[in-house]
Order: C-alpha cells, then sequence, then structure tokens
C-alpha cells in the first residue's frame, strides 16, 4: 500500500471515529468496530462519588476527610466545627452552577459524581436529625426513581442494572432511616412518604418488567436488568432497627416473564406488621405492589396467604413467576 | 464558540469559558467543581485503563486535580487547552506512578481486568460479570499495545480527544496520531480476533514514560 493510500485511510478513519460522514470501507469497518467497543469499555466506568467528594474538598477548602456517612447518635460536640463545615459546604455545592447542573445527571454523564456527591454532603449536613435525614434519605430515593425511570425511556439499557441496583439501596437506607424516625418521634409522615415511593417503585418495576416480557433489550441486557432485579437486598428490621440479612426462603422477588403465573416465590417479607411504621415493611425492587405482568390483582398465590404481611397495597401478583421463576442464590 | 450577549467568548469543548478558568485560579468554588465535573470523569476512565484497579486511578485522578488547581495561576493557556494540560500531568503522574511501582517491585499491572469495575464501584456480581464480558477483552487487548499506540487510543477514545488534540498532548503530528491510531486499532481489532486469548500483558516497558509535561506556562 502506498504512504499515499496508507494515510488517506488513516484520515477516514479519523473521520470516521469524530463522527463525521464518511465512507467506511470492509477493511476499515472492523476498526470502527473496535473502537466503539473500546469506547463503550470504559463509558459506563464512573467516578466514586466519595473519592470526587474527597477530591472537590481538597480542592475547595483544603478538606481531603471523606464525610462519614450519617452516623447516630448525635455526633459529640467537639465536632460541631466539621458539622457546621459539611452544612456550609453542603449549602455551597448546591447552589453552584455545577451542582445544580448534575441535579438532572444521569449514570454514566459526567456530572452524575457531582450530583452523588453533593447528596451525600446534604445528607451528612442533617444526620443530626432523624427526621431530617429521613426525609433527605427519600428525597435521594425518588432521585433513583427518577433516574431508572429516564434510563427506561432513554432505552439505556447498559445503566439500568446499576440504577436498579442504586434505588434498592436508597430503597434500604431509606427505610432504615424513617424506623429510625418513626422510633424517635413516633410520626408516621415518613412512613407514608415511603409508602408512596414503594408505590412508585413497584410501577417502575412493573414497566422494566413489561419491556423484559417484550424482548426489547439485548439478550445480555436483559439477563443483566433481571439478575439486578433480583438482587437480594439487606433490609433493616424495622422493630428493632437492627439490620439483618433479608431471610431467602422467603425474600420478595421481583420478575416474572410470563402471562400465566402458576407457581409463586413467596413474595413478602418477614417483617410484621406490627411495628409502628406500619405500611413501610416492603422492599421496592421485589415485587412490591403491581409488579408482575398479568392481571396483577386477580391472582392471589397460594403461598401469599400464608404471609401476615398481606396489606391492601399487596396486589397479590407479586412473585409469581411461572416456569421463570426466579431463584434466590 | 459561545456568544454571550453579543460578546463573544471562548468556550472549551467541554463547556468550559475563560470564566472559569479565572475562577479557578483564584479557587472559586463554583469554577473550581466545573472544571472538576469536566475532566475528573475522563481522567479516571484514563486512568483506570491504564493502571487497572480503582483506588490507584482514584488517587491519581485527585493527584492531578490537586496540582492543576495548584498550578492553575501558571496556566496561561486558552480554556480550550485544558484538557490537553491537564492530560499532560495525567501523563507524567502516571510515568511517575509507573516508576515507582517497577521500582517498589510491586505487581507488573496484570490485574486489569479484574478490577475496571464499573459504574461507581458497582457491587452487583451479575452486573459486572456482564459489562466485564466484553470490556475486560478489550481493555486487556489494550494493554498489549505498543506504549504509543495505546496512549494515544486512550487520548483519542477514552478522554475524547480529538487528534490534533491528541497531537499537541503528545507532541507528535497529527499525521503520526493518526497513523498510530490507525495500527493501533488494527493491533486491537487483531487481539480481539483471538480466540480465548486471556495471556495477560506484558508490563510497560520503562521507554513507555512520556517526557515531563511543562506545567508551568501553556497548555503543554
Amino acid at each position: 500500500m502506498s504512504r499515499r493510500r496508507r494515510r488517506e485511510r488513516s484520515d477516514r478513519l479519523d473521520a470516521a471515529l469524530d463522527g463525521r460522514l464518511v465512507e467506511v470501507d470492509d477493511d476499515l469497518a472492523p476498526l470502527v468496530e473496535t473502537a466503539a467497543r473500546l469506547r463503550a469499555a470504559l463509558a459506563g466506568v464512573e467516578l466514586d462519588p466519595e473519592a470526587a467528594e474527597r477530591h472537590l474538598g481538597t480542592a475547595l477548602d483544603g478538606q481531603a476527610e471523606v464525610v462519614a456517612l450519617p452516623t447516630r447518635p448525635r455526633p459529640p460536640a467537639s465536632r460541631w466545627r466539621r458539622q457546621v463545615a459539611a452544612v456550609a459546604l453542603a449549602a455551597a455545592l448546591t447552589v453552584l452552577p455545577a451542582a445544580l447542573a448534575s441535579a438532572a445527571a444521569l449514570p454514566g454523564q459526567a456530572l452524575y459524581p457531582v450530583k452523588l456527591a453533593v447528596e451525600q454532603l446534604q445528607l451528612t449536613a442533617v444526620s443530626w436529625s432523624s427526621t431530617w435525614e429521613a426525609d433527605q434519605r427519600i428525597k435521594i430515593t425518588n432521585h433513583r426513581l427518577d433516574e431508572l425511570h429516564r434510563l427506561i425511556q432513554l432505552h439505556a439499557a447498559d445503566r439500568i442494572p446499576a440504577a436498579v441496583g442504586r434505588l434498592n439501596q436508597a430503597y434500604v437506607d431509606a427505610q432504615q432511616a424513617v424506623a429510625e424516625a418513626g422510633r424517635d418521634t413516633g410520626d408516621l409522615r415518613h412512613a407514608r412518604a415511603l409508602d408512596a415511593v414503594t408505590a412508585s417503585s413497584a410501577l417502575a418495576l412493573q414497566r422494566l418488567q413489561n419491556k423484559l416480557d417484550q424482548k426489547v433489550f439485548s439478550p445480555g441486557a436483559q439477563q443483566a436488568i433481571t439478575a439486578a432485579i433480583q438482587q437480594p437486598p439487606v433490609t433493616p428490621d424495622l422493630g428493632t432497627g437492627t439490620p439483618q440479612p433479608t431471610p431467602t426462603t422467603d425474600r420478595p422477588i421481583a420478575t416474572t416473564s410470563t402471562a400465566s403465573p402458576t407457581t409463586t416465590q413467596a413474595s413478602t417479607t418477614t417483617q410484621p406488621p406490627t411495628t409502628t411504621q406500619a405500611p413501610t415493611t416492603t422492599v421496592p425492587t421485589t415485587t412490591q405492589g403491581p409488579t408482575t405482568t398479568q392481571a396483577p390483582t386477580t391472582t392471589v398465590p397460594p403461598d401469599l396467604s400464608t404471609s401476615p404481611n398481606q396489606g391492601d397495597d399487596d396486589d397479590g401478583a407479586q412473585g409469581s413467576s411461572g416456569e421463570t421463576a426466579t431463584t434466590l442464590p | 464558540m459561545l456568544r454571550t450577549g453579543g460578546k463573544q467568548e471562548q468556550a472549551s469543548r467541554v463547556g468550559l469559558t475563560a470564566a472559569d478558568l479565572v475562577g479557578a485560579r483564584r479557587r472559586e468554588p463554583a469554577a473550581v467543581t466545573r472544571i472538576y465535573s469536566a475532566y475528573a470523569p475522563p481522567l479516571f476512565r484514563f486512568f483506570l485503563a491504564a493502571v487497572g484497579d480503582r483506588p490507584t486511578a482514584e488517587d491519581l485522578t485527585g493527584d492531578v486535580f490537586k496540582s492543576a488547581i495548584e498550578g492553575l495561576p501558571r496556566f496561561r493557556g486558552p480554556v480550550q487547552a485544558l484538557g490537553g494540560w491537564l492530560f499532560g500531568i495525567a501523563r507524567h503522574d502516571l510515568a511517575d506512578h509507573r516508576r515507582r511501582q517497577t521500582r517498589s517491585l510491586l505487581q507488573p499491572l496484570d490485574d486489569l481486568p479484574q478490577e475496571a469495575t464499573p459504574a461507581g464501584g458497582a457491587v452487583n456480581p451479575q452486573e459486572l460479570a456482564l459489562e466485564r464480558l466484553d470490556g475486560d477483552r478489550v481493555l486487556a487487548a489494550l494493554r498489549r499495545l505498543t506504549p504509543d499506540q495505546r496512549e494515544v487510543l486512550l487520548l483519542r477514545l477514552v478522554a475524547d480527544f480529538t487528534a490534533p488534540e491528541v497531537a499537541g498532548i503528545l507532541h507528535k503530528s497529527t499525521e503520526a496520531v493518526e497513523a498510530l491510531q490507525h495500527r493501533g486499532l488494527a493491533s486491537l481489532a487483531r487481539l480481539l480476533r483471538m480466540p480465548n486469548d486471556t495471556r495477560p500483558p506484558e508490563p510497560p516497558p520503562r521507554s513507555a514514560h512520556p517526557a515531563r509535561p511543562t506545567r508551568q506556562g501553556g497548555p503543554g
């Protein structure tokens, strides 16, 4: 190949990599495809929010310390300066253009780590109050839910599994914070707010399940999303506030992909409904509410009737599975 | 190029303006955050692909950012050159890191596929397994390219610089960068066609270390 021809091919390849309109022949096509694979290999990689927070803290005011996630009981008085600094930094970050812009960021976008970092700072700022923290946790769960909605809308299949995981984690954290706020104040306001989140989450997962049923995603993405939905959360014991693993035998499960729910995975939680946070004993990513596919209110799987937690909010179809019933690790 | 209020203001490809640069030189939080938001993610990906583990990549990203903010008052290039300048620092820090690693006889970066975890340290094993499926092979193959080819591909495709910008960062001609890019992608495609090729890549040779970029007085 002459030097001139090599140069011409390199130019065309470069144009193709820039997204410019250019003829891509059979020789160049594999190279363009390889470039796309390399881009994809790292496209979903995000900076850890804690690291972003640390880096920004270092740059902004020399505080390299990673702010601890909310803890209880309230921090000792000797840490008031740090608290004030955290509140100030959280407030400052919240009104910064980048922070404001990051509010709409989705996983995988450049500003998403900033969004998460701001959330963590805001959490730290309210960690002295269980009710404020519960508010904030619920707000964060709604953010995760909104992100999942938007990713589903965008058919961003590669980012949906992580979004489901984040929603799951945010919900569990919120559940714990709400339980704690309930114990501290006896106020059920947060529990009701969390119930609303639960219902919305169930709808989102139902929508996602419908898309899985329609096989709109690639097989790999289908598998990843299904796995993410099935990923068991660690639920807190709302009665005692002590986190404990969700029992494996009757862990709520999200996925079904058939129209005839003939068998069931026992889908209710084991938290007794006698806790003061009565309506909150559910986990969103796992078949609470109308998360299954067909006729969600008409089929009550037999073993659900044995659950003490079958309240009015449950549509009775969760966990039904048919031949694709999920098994849990 | 953005036009605001009839006054022309130069804006970088990532949306930064000269005002951001001025603000960041004064360590104004808004400007610092904007610059961080614009460049930290690609810097992190660049490092992660190069060194293979998240903590190190995060540390290196933070180091670059810290150096940059400290050195920004001496940066005299336009805002459009900021990215190149930052990645120049990144190359230098990466070279330093590798030299330290070689001296301390640490393991030579063979663990890239295991460590290149996506999405904010996600811990969902199924998610990781699936995302690694193709990404691991690609990144492992990338590490088997020549240092020049690898660096060009990372800057071009991961950091998303144009060929002329990469040429500026690497102090090469655009033609040379395009040729390296072409050969690098051809090699990568060839490596990826090899079935079940899981051999670990060779450690980066010392000659891969780029020259120390100028941290002062220009875009480097």
